[in-house]
């Protein structure tokens, strides 16, 4: 049975959800005040949800959060000032492919987000009609850009390259940013050594099984709280954990120290993923500081079909190995040896032996399968790319 | 005023950007302290063309904290600026400095960071990540300044103050800024960084040995500091050293007195894997072995300074940190403005947060940094874990509003 998706705000909750029907539980976001504290899953019950049975659910939800935004709201009232970040203008870039219909819904959502001289770019990669291009079109204050040569990072590459302003946030053409997302995003740059920012994504809809299974077991949601990745506490190889390029900000100038995407990896070429974390990996390298950001909120519609769910974990698993191989091959990164052992026996082998045993919350036998067999195909694949 | 000692090619390069000042070049001097310099530092000052008034004093080799005395002692201002020999000044840095000295009590710490990494060495990455976040904190309004944020390579002051805090500890080789920070601080100065006021720190130091030399010569310097200001003893490492006494302790202080040469052997010998799990890629290794190193040379110069195990244990246990002050009341049902300017008049060693009359927690009593400002208020008050208490008592309060409604 499919799972309804809901926004609520604790500061202004009705006291029932109706028109539920067709669903038996519903994935929340729990904000307070716009801001996105938590998420719970909340039982459907004859299409409706009452609040004062669920109200617990929620309050643990936002957990540490209701106490840390009491303080900032006791603060402004008393007379403290709060803090001032200043904010350069970003442009917002959205690399798309024949995906005419998701732009549309992502241009429609960039539409909401308040005005703070933000530009939106649109890089239409290697397209096959000219939907895409009409369709900016209609958007006046659009760019239009087409980037001839396929492959996401050469998109992501010619972005940076157009873009007007310093600072530059990414969005996959099938994800909608939340109004609050470029305000949360841009202060961080204000630090020196913030090199990118991440930030938190979540399902659009779960009307699929398989959209279902992806946000079980491959979600994009890092969590609720702040986290900084700096090179001397994190390991530049294990960045999955750090975020996704479908919800990013970088600071263009570190093309100077850290390089463009490299073009043999990610969509559009036989390595199919893992551009974004490949990139990561030298900006760690670099010295430079990452920091995911929960508030730089998104929401994305995962794959709809069961086929498309298993080509995108073994696009997964294609791209991790890819982007290892690279650091080996390139940079000497001896430890991907290591890391790829630890992964198979301690998470890989596990989850196909939970899933054959039938566990209950196994990861489908299939999924863990076209994840290794991903894997297995990332090396060559790299190779294969480059050779390109 | 500039220290130096065999650098006379930053010193140019320094003095250079110097002349390239926005500031009105016949409105300051420089004065350059040669300490103990063997190569050509003295012909290059003697050859240098300035277009400001450049002056020198030779000395033998002291070190910095006597250099900066010695050119305070020969300067013909009000206001001084000391820089190291090895910052790049932009533009405006002495401008900066000057336009924040509203007040006699100033001290300003402009910023000095290192050139951005064009390498990917582990130590140099580190370094400047290092630099940067120490830069970074200090930004924050609410950041409370203390002795280690007196970073000698480019701050200011004015002689008034310089001289009633007694210049720089002439017998310290290193942390002799730390320690004039604390004499600052004690004297109320305050504190006030400048990003403006930059340069870049294009520091030489490509050896990993030096940086081992510099933890040893910290440690020594930090027995000094604790022997001249014992309430900051547990601010500082070598308190690590105090009882309980664990095996490992123990272990470590009996082959620091007794085995000193064994020990720096075998120190020395595991400094050559560094260079070893760098090329490997094996990053937690090279930052273990490092920290490992670190705190071993650190406490070497901890041992050597202080020559018996006894003497180390008498100076642990004078270690006192200062008793509570007076503190200044905050009471958190009443608007905060006005109590805000009291403390900013006052300008406390500590605060009582109540509200309504009772009493929530005390918070600010630190050794060590400066005295409370209003922009501080929020830091303390949910650093000090009073948020909770303050919630009930709000709750407490809008429901006997609504008893008394």
């Amino acid at each position: 049975m499919p799972t309804a998706v809901l926004d609520l705000d604790l500061k202004g909750l009705p006291t029932e959800i109706k028109g539920l029907h067709g669903y038996n539980k519903a994935f929340t976001l729990c904000r307070i005040g716009q801001k996105p504290v938590g998420s719970t899953v909340l039982p459907v019950v004859n299409g409706a949800i009452r609040m004062e049975e669920v109200y617990d659910d929620l309050l643990n939800a936002a957990g540490l959060h209701l106490q840390t935004t009491w303080l900032e709201e006791f603060c402004e009232k008393a007379g403290l000032p709060a803090d001032n970040r200043s904010c350069s203008p970003v442009t917002i870039a959205i690399c798309t492919r024949n995906r005419t219909a998701d732009l549309k819904d992502c241009l429609a959502a960039l539409q909401q987000l308040p005005n703070d001289g933000q530009e939106i770019l649109v890089v239409d990669n290697c397209p096959s009609s000219n939907d895409t291009r009409n369709l900016v079109a209609g958007y006046p204050g659009v760019r239009y850009v087409c980037e001839p040569k396929k492959g996401l990072n050469n998109a992501r590459n010619r972005a940076l390259a157009e873009a007007t302003h310093g600072i530059v946030a990414f969005t996959d053409d099938d994800a909608r940013p939340d109004p609050g997302w470029l305000r949360a995003l841009s202060p961080h740059f204000d630090h020196p050594l913030v090199a990118a920012v991440t930030g938190l994504t979540l399902p659009a809809e779960l009307e699929t099984e398989a959209q279902e299974k992806f946000e079980t077991f491959s979600s994009f949601s890092r969590g609720f709280q702040r986290k900084i990745y700096d090179t001397d506490s994190q390991n530049p190889l294990q960045v999955g954990g750090i975020g996704a390029g479908a919800n990013m900000a970088l600071r263009k100038s570190v093309l100077q120290t850290a390089g463009p995407f490299d073009a043999a990896l990610d969509a559009g070429t036989p390595t199919k993923s893992g551009g974004d974390h490949e990139y990561f990996f030298r900006l760690l390298k670099k010295g430079h500081r990452i920091v995911y950001e929960p508030e730089a909120l998104s929401w994305h519609r995962h794959r709809r079909t069961d086929k498309e769910l298993q080509a995108t974990l073994k696009g997964y698993g294609t791209g991790v190995y890819a982007f290892w191989t690279k650091a080996l091959l390139v940079d000497k990164e001896f430890s991907v040896f290591h890391l790829s052992y630890r992964w198979f026996i301690h998470e890989q082998l596990p989850n196909l032996i939970k899933a054959v045993l039938q566990r209950p919350n196994a990861i489908p036998f299939k999924l863990v399968l076209y994840e290794i067999a991903g894997c297995a195909m990332g090396p060559w694949a790299y190779l294969r790319s480059r050779r390109r | 005023m500039v220290p130096t000692h065999n650098r006379s090619r930053s010193l140019k390069r320094l003095l250079n950007g110097l002349a390239r000042q926005s500031f009105p070049l016949s409105a300051f001097e420089v004065i350059v302290v040669a300490d103990g310099c063997t190569d050509d530092t003295l012909q290059m000052l003697q050859n240098y063309r300035s277009p400001y008034e450049l002056l020198w004093v030779e000395q033998p080799a002291q070190g910095a904290a006597v250099a900066r005395n010695a050119g305070a002692a020969k300067a013909g201002s009000e206001l001084f600026i000391f820089l190291d020999d090895d910052i790049d000044p932009s533009p405006d840095l002495v401008q900066s400095h000057v336009l924040l000295h509203s007040r006699p009590n100033k001290v300003v710490v402009g910023y000095l960071p290192l050139p951005h990494p064009q390498t990917e060495a582990l130590y140099y990455i580190n370094l400047w990540n290092w630099w940067e976040q120490k830069y970074q904190l200090m930004r924050n309004a609410g950041y409370r300044f203390g002795y280690t944020d007196l970073l000698s390579g480019n701050f200011s002051v004015q002689r008034s103050l310089f001289e009633s805090a007694g210049r720089f500890d002439a017998t310290l080789r290193c942390r002799e800024d730390y320690e004039l920070g604390v004499r600052l601080i004690k004297a109320g100065a305050d504190f006030e960084v400048s990003m403006n006021a930059w340069g870049y720190h294009r520091d030489e130091v490509t050896k990993s040995n030096r940086f081992f030399q510099r933890k040893l010569h910290e440690g020594k310097a930090d027995v000094k500091l604790a022997r001249l200001h014992p309430e900051l003893m547990l601010n500082l490492p070598l308190a690590q050293l105090r009882g309980p006494f664990t095996r490992k302790k123990k272990g470590l202080l009996f082959l620091l007195y007794k085995f000193p040469a064994g020990c720096d052997t075998v120190a020395k010998t595991a400094s050559f894997f560094l260079p070893l799990f760098e090329k490997l890629r094996m990053r937690k290794a090279w930052y273990s072995g490092r920290t490992l190193l670190y705190r071993y040379w650190y406490f070497k110069g901890v041992a050597s300074e202080t020559k018996t195990e006894k003497v180390l244990r008498d100076l642990l246990a004078a270690g006192r940190p200062r008793a509570g002050d007076d503190f200044v009341d905050i009471d958190l049902s009443r608007t905060l403005t006005e109590q805000q300017r009291r403390i900013d008049k006052l300008r406390p060693a500590q605060l009582r947060f109540t509200y309504a009359g009772r009493v929530l927690g005390y918070a600010g009593n630190v050794n060590g940094v400066e005295n409370i400002r209003s922009a501080q208020l929020k830091d303390l008050f949910s650093s000090a874990g009073l948020t909770a208490a303050l919630q009930v008592e709000t709750l407490t309060a809008d429901t006997d509003t609504h008893k008394t409604n």
